[in-house]
């Protein structure tokens, strides 16, 4: 069975990268166009790993990943972010709520695998 | 899915992100300055650029880096939202808009575009904290092609456990599937490597000794006693270690050269369980571990059957939205094989009817049901609302008024009336023809319109609706209207009209639309640019459409367009003239009358019905057309004496915007659905047919283009029949 991994990102074009990175990988993918819809695409499924953008409307990834920490199922799944942003105090902030890695865009395809693959193999 | 796919994806989001952000700027245009907008604007700049850069490029990143720097800070309060920073800010949507249509080499090659952008970046600068340009643009450069920033704290609850039991675990009733079942307890266990380096053949295997070891990576939050406890009843002979997560990185490494295992193959396998940062390796060895590293990832990428899982994952109703994508062309080429249908399933119901099968007819008529549907349901998806070329009305709307240095309230009315992809895509430029003019010549500026007693703002509206199987866009404003006297006088000076002429409104007004019309007498940068109202006639008519002036002197104009739903099949009544066949879209049609009740004034081919005047034409005159040779030949001259069986003549009065008009046919033969097939570039000059179709039983119908037909029967260009009796 493949692992699978839910991406959040409000902009397509980077759920497209990033989701044919992952399958190319041998992971499954679902996708999520923000942190709302993350919330909701999980609906108990097994999702082994989560990545996430930050900067999202209706509701942003640190806020999400939080409310992911609070669900029991969810509690130990790791979470990347992978944003834009690069100043220390989103990190911190991302990590004080829980996410494990940082990945800064613009990212090469192949160093995110490998970041994903240090967390979950396929 | 293929990269370039995603770059599209990227393209078609971009030009997304950059309409919202027209829009938000607006509405901060407008006053409207609240977070929620500089929230989104900041994002559609954020989302560009992010998504710019994992495409490479580099010179949409490097723009719009300082654009989002400035929006960001000004989502903090720093700067302060006014008018001159949205100007800028206005510029440097369009400037986005421009690059994102640039490759990195076609941006590089274009200096103009270049130096605009300097330009642009030089003026936000006082709004921006970046210290130079080169700085950004340095930053940048570093963050596209250099390394990727990852950043991982795998720290947060993150317990290696390298297990090497003793050989006679087993013997001693020990299971090591039992302490990872235990493991399991305290956490989450991430990850196993199995180690069977010692694992013997076969023959000489001793089923009661252990030969595996194990790497376990766990993810706990329970304490390092409880963790330590699980492993109390193994006896000696064993090494137990157990990293916690807040470990330095160094234990690792001394862990790894404690153990019996290769170096390399413990990387590896530390790596696979997260213990082992990417590229964390002992300084003296970093490069050959980043290349080790790579050539794993390498391995699973061929080991693992991506392919067949790839595409049944994408089949899952994991997708994002709601919403798909889908290729034009794909949707063009169904909406053509549901043609061919609807053609075949007319086929099927003529042969059917001739074997008078009852059964038969009955099952041919429920496919005639679903034809429809499906046909139908084809065609909606082809249809978008109407809603987003509107938008950009309010940018053109704002920019204009500005530039004329009037004040303009723009009204949108009916944003969700859907219309046909290529309808969408074509109105466009008659609509901004249309808008231009309204402003330009239609509304007053403040001056004239308070003397006038109006507000100062002037009021454009845009609305679509649908209206008889047609969709009407009107656009109206209230300025000071169409001078009647004045387009007389125009007309008259041009040749257009004589004298003497008498004119209706309406046939006054259709004479904007001839070509070299302009009633401007300074010509502005804005609209009149020789491109008259002629261009915009010619293109509504080629989507099959019409266009209506209604106007009233001192109280506004209104201009309205209307459209048929679709391009591609349409409902159309069959008729027949000297055994051609003709198609009559059915939306034009009023009526069927017998020609020879009205014999009136038929000389003139023209009959008096219900008390109104109406002109008509003969299908045999207009094409020239011969009855076939059984029949007796006709002389064609077009009048009505010379008609072998005058009481067979039919005639169909149809309609067009406000013209009423007669078709003279032979025979009607009923309602049919058909599929237009478009005409040669060789029957271009053709005037009256619009395209042919092909009927159910093979044969060839014309389909007749009715709104030229109505201005052969009431004369050419808008004037009526009378009027070219009295010019002759």
């Amino acid at each position: 069975m493949s692992k699978t991994i839910l991406i959040v990102d409000d902009s397509a074009s980077v759920r497209q990268v990033v989701a044919m990175t992952l399958k190319g990988a041998g992971y499954e993918v679902i996708e999520a166009v923000d942190g709302k819809d993350g919330l909701s695409k999980l609906d108990g499924k097994k999702v082994h790993l989560i990545i996430s953008d930050v900067n999202m409307p209706n509701m942003d990834g640190i806020t999400m990943v939080k409310e992911i920490k609070q669900m029991a199922s969810y509690k130990f799944t790791p979470i990347i972010m992978l944003t834009t942003e690069g100043a220390e105090e989103k990190k911190k902030q991302g990590q004080a709520a829980g996410a494990k890695a940082w990945i800064v865009k613009p990212f090469q395809p192949a160093q995110m695998l490998q970041a994903v693959s240090m967390l979950v193999l396929p | 899915m293929s990269f370039e796919s995603a770059l599209e994806t990227f393209y078609v989001e971009a030009q997304e992100h950059l309409e919202l952000m027209d829009n938000n700027l607006l509405q901060m245009d407008d006053g409207e300055i609240n977070n929620e907008i500089l929230n989104d604007i900041f994002r559609s700049a954020h989302t560009i650029k992010g998504s710019a850069g994992i495409f490479a490029l580099s010179h949409i990143v490097e723009f719009t880096h300082v654009v989002e720097n400035v929006l960001d800070r000004a989502r903090d309060g720093l700067v302060v939202i006014e008018k001159p920073l949205i100007d800028i800010l206005f510029r440097c949507r369009d400037h986005m808009e421009k690059i994102v249509s640039l490759t990195v080499e076609e941006f590089n090659a274009d200096q103009l575009t270049q130096s605009n952008g300097a330009i642009l970046l030089a003026e936000l600068m006082p709004w921006s904290d970046e210290q130079t340009k080169d700085n950004a643009i340095n930053d940048n450069d570093e963050a596209v092609q250099s390394h990727t920033d990852i950043e991982c704290d795998l720290g947060i609850g993150h317990w290696h456990i390298s297990l090497r039991l003793s050989d006679d675990c087993l013997k001693n009733g020990m299971d090591p599937v039992s302490f990872i079942r235990f493991l399991a307890t305290l956490g989450t266990i991430k990850h196993i490597e199995c180690i069977h380096n010692k694992l013997p053949t076969l023959s000489i295997i001793d089923p009661e000794e252990l030969y595996f070891a194990y790497e376990i990576s766990l993810d706990s939050e329970a304490e390092q006693e409880s963790i330590e406890n699980t492993f109390m009843f193994v006896q000696d002979g064993s090494q137990i270690t157990i990293l916690p997560p807040t470990a330095p990185e160094s234990s690792l490494w001394t862990l790894i050269d404690s153990l019996p295992e290769e170096e390399s193959e413990l990387v590896d396998i530390f790596f696979r369980c997260g213990s082992l940062k990417a590229g964390a390796t002992r300084s003296e060895k970093t490069t050959t571990n980043t290349t080790e590293n790579h050539t794993i990832l390498a391995v699973q990428e061929k080991t693992t059957p991506p392919v067949e899982e790839a595409t049944t994952t994408s089949t899952k109703p994991a997708s994002a939205s709601k919403q798909i994508r889908i290729d034009s062309d794909r949707l063009d080429y169904l909406i053509n094989l549901i043609g061919e249908l609807v053609i075949n399933q007319q086929r099927i119901d003529i042969l059917s009817n001739r074997t008078g099968n009852s059964e038969l007819l009955e099952a041919v008529d429920d496919f005639e049901d679903f034809t429809e549907q499906i046909r139908d349901a084809a065609l909606n998806l082809r249809m978008v609302p109407i809603g987003g070329t509107f938008q950009r009305f309010k940018r053109i709307v704002r920019d204009t008024a500005q530039e004329l240095g009037k004040e303009i309230n723009l009204t949108i009315e009916g944003a969700e009336t859907e219309l046909d992809r290529l309808m969408v895509e074509k109105i466009g430029d008659p609509l901004t023809h249309i808008v231009r003019n309204a402003i330009d010549h239609g509304i007053e500026s403040v001056d004239e319109r308070i003397a006038a007693g109006k507000s100062a703002k002037g009021q454009l509206t845009l609305k679509a609706y649908h209206e008889g199987g047609h969709i009407v866009i009107a656009i109206s404003d209230d300025g000071k209207g169409i001078d009647k006297s004045r387009v007389r006088e125009k007309a008259i000076e041009k040749g257009i009209i004589t004298e003497h002429v008498e004119l209706s409104d309406h046939e006054l007004f259709h004479l904007i639309f001839h070509p070299g019309f302009s009633t401007a007498s300074a010509v502005t940068n804005l609209s009149g640019r020789g491109v008259g109202m002629d261009v915009v006639k010619r293109n509504v008519e080629s989507l099959q459409g019409s266009i209506e002036i209604f106007s009233d002197q001192g109280q506004g104009s209104e201009f309205r367009i209307s459209l048929p739903l679709t391009l591609a099949i349409i409902d159309g009544f069959h008729v027949e003239s000297c055994g051609t066949h003709f198609i009559i879209p059915q939306a034009t049609i009023i009526e069927c009358i017998d020609l020879h009740s009205h014999l009136d004034i038929q000389e003139r081919n023209c009959i008096k019905l219900r008390g109104e005047m109406i002109p008509f034409v003969k299908m045999a005159d207009v094409f020239n057309l011969t009855k076939p040779v059984k029949i007796t030949p006709l002389n064609l001259n077009g009048n009505a004496t010379e008609q072998i069986k005058p009481s067979s003549q039919e005639l169909v009065i149809v309609q067009f915007g406000g013209d009423l008009a007669g078709i003279a046919v032979d025979k009607l033969n009923g309602e049919v659905q058909t599929v237009i097939k478009p005409l040669g570039p060789i029957f271009k000059p053709l005037k009256g047919i619009g395209g042919s179709s092909l009927l159910g039983n093979g044969d060839i119908a014309f389909i007749l283009d009715i709104p030229q037909l109505i201005e052969l029967a009431i004369g050419r260009d808008g004037l009526s029949h009378n009027t070219l009796l009295t010019k002759e």
